[in-house]
């Protein structure tokens, strides 16, 4: 660690840099958007917010149900009304905001760390990180007994079978196999910043998916196979697609967005081992 | 008063905006340049995103309890900036931290930087944050939008692949 503070102690802001951005940013309409606010004042919205989202949740529950999908993903229900919920937050719209949408919903439904793509989007709302930062010093991390160095070991821990995806679009260079403390079991394929994540999980509460939609991505349902599955996408591409076959819910989600072809080709590369073992 | 609380005449609110830019460059602006330069690995793409992280506080002037917030804050921008200029591939070829390290000789700091930089991105970040800033896997976990057992599987991965490239030369336990 000595060494790497050496090195970085090589980086500091040197008085011609500062120069150059002090000019730049007087240079730069750099006036708030708005003006800011004390944070007292969201302390006192927050019991009123709260009631407000609880509203919204159950209205859109019991008004937007999805035909024979009742009963799936209520394991990931939680992650995803988290992530419609900063997505709402942030107020974005357009193409960006869309990727920025399924940037933050992959955030909370698992560990997606796409970056920004817009200027609305590179930053997030304080109350992110309110109330949540612990002042703790620097603690020494141990790896959690969750990562398997492959899908069999993963589906002996998981207590159901979970197995790779083939086909994918760009040329994985690395991959992990993962019990997410939830009972969620995880592949997560990544090449620099292109990300694909399947994740299987056992149906355990009732619950519809319609709650978890963001109503930002389009949602649209296919059959494939004797399967309904449920693609969530901007028109364009889809970046999430989820299923239930076996008493167990599947999702794939994509950091890029893929086509519907693609999509489902994924799917139907797990049909083998889900068909004939599950 | 804690010392991450701000004193009276440091409240935003009470800025302007040079005084703002100036506070923040005083105060954050070589951490934020040295997680730029994690990611980017030149000091120029790096000043751009400080100089962007910068603005983009400016025009937003999100409100904060504490240093601590705002720190986080200005990580986390400065972070998906990064992300998208690696994204787009907005970047300058050439490593002049790496040309000074050699120019002062220093072979084994080139070595660590040259490990670090092979990391993936996910570890990278994660060993950034960690060891150098101090963050704790909880508070890493926000500013990068993840789980912190992700976070925890990040650096332990980012360590394994160090104490491998670096062997006698690992010194990452160390805190």
């Amino acid at each position: 660690m000595k060494k790497y503070e050496e090195i970085m102690d090589q980086v500091r802001v040197t008085p011609e840099m500062k120069e150059r951005i002090m000019k730049h940013v007087q240079e730069t309409d750099s006036t708030p958007a708005y003006p800011p606010l004390p944070p007292a004042f969201f302390r006192g919205l927050l019991p009123a917010a709260a009631c407000l989202l609880l509203l919204a949740a159950g209205a859109s529950a019991l008004l937007r149900p999805v035909p024979g999908a009742e009963g799936r993903y209520a394991a990931k229900s939680q992650y995803s009304r988290s992530a419609a919920n900063l997505t709402e937050q942030a107020g974005q719209s357009g193409q960006d905001s869309l990727a920025q949408a399924f940037s933050s919903r992959h955030s909370a439904l698992e560990d997606f760390s796409a970056p920004a793509s817009s200027s609305a989007s590179a930053d997030s709302s304080p109350t992110l990180f309110a109330e949540a930062l612990p002042k703790a010093a620097v603690e020494e991390a141990e790896l959690p007994d969750t990562e398997f160095q492959n899908a069999e070991e993963l589906s002996s821990r998981a207590g159901f079978p979970i197995c790779g995806l083939t086909g994918l679009p760009f040329q994985p260079e690395e991959q992990t196999f993962t019990l997410l403390p939830d009972g969620t079991a995880q592949i997560a394929y990544t090449a620099g910043n292109q990300c694909l994540i399947y994740q299987k999980w056992r149906e355990t509460q009732a619950g519809g998916f319609a709650a978890s939609s963001s109503g930002v991505l389009a949602q649209s349902q296919i059959s494939l196979d004797g399967l309904t599955v449920i693609l969530h996408g901007n028109g364009e591409a889809f970046f999430q697609a989820l299923w239930t076959q076996d008493g167990c819910a599947n999702s794939i989600q994509s950091s890029s967005g893929l086509s519907q072809e693609d999509m489902l080709s994924l799917i139907q590369s797990l049909r083998p081992l889900s068909g004939g073992q599950q | 008063m804690s010392p991450t609380e701000y004193p009276a005449q440091d409240r935003p609110g009470a800025e302007t905006v040079n005084q703002t830019a100036e506070r923040l460059l005083e105060t954050y602006g070589n951490q934020v340049l040295r997680l730029a330069c994690s990611y980017l690995h030149n000091r120029y793409d790096a000043e751009e995103i400080l100089q962007e992280t910068l603005i983009r506080y400016l025009h937003k002037a999100p409100s904060f309890e504490n240093r601590e917030h705002e720190r986080a804050w200005l990580l986390h921008v400065a972070a998906n900036l990064s992300k998208n200029r690696l994204k787009y591939n907005q970047l300058r070829r050439t490593d002049e931290l790496d040309e000074t390290l050699a120019a002062q000789g220093r072979e084994d700091l080139s070595f660590v930087w040259e490990a670090v930089k092979g990391l993936p991105e996910r570890c990278r970040e994660a060993i950034h944050l960690f060891y150098y800033e101090g963050f704790s896997t909880a508070q890493i976990a926000q500013i990068l939008n993840r789980k912190e057992t992700t976070v925890r599987s990040d650096l332990h991965r980012g360590r394994q692949k160090l104490k491998t490239i670096l062997k006698e030369g690992y010194d990452f336990e160390e805190i």
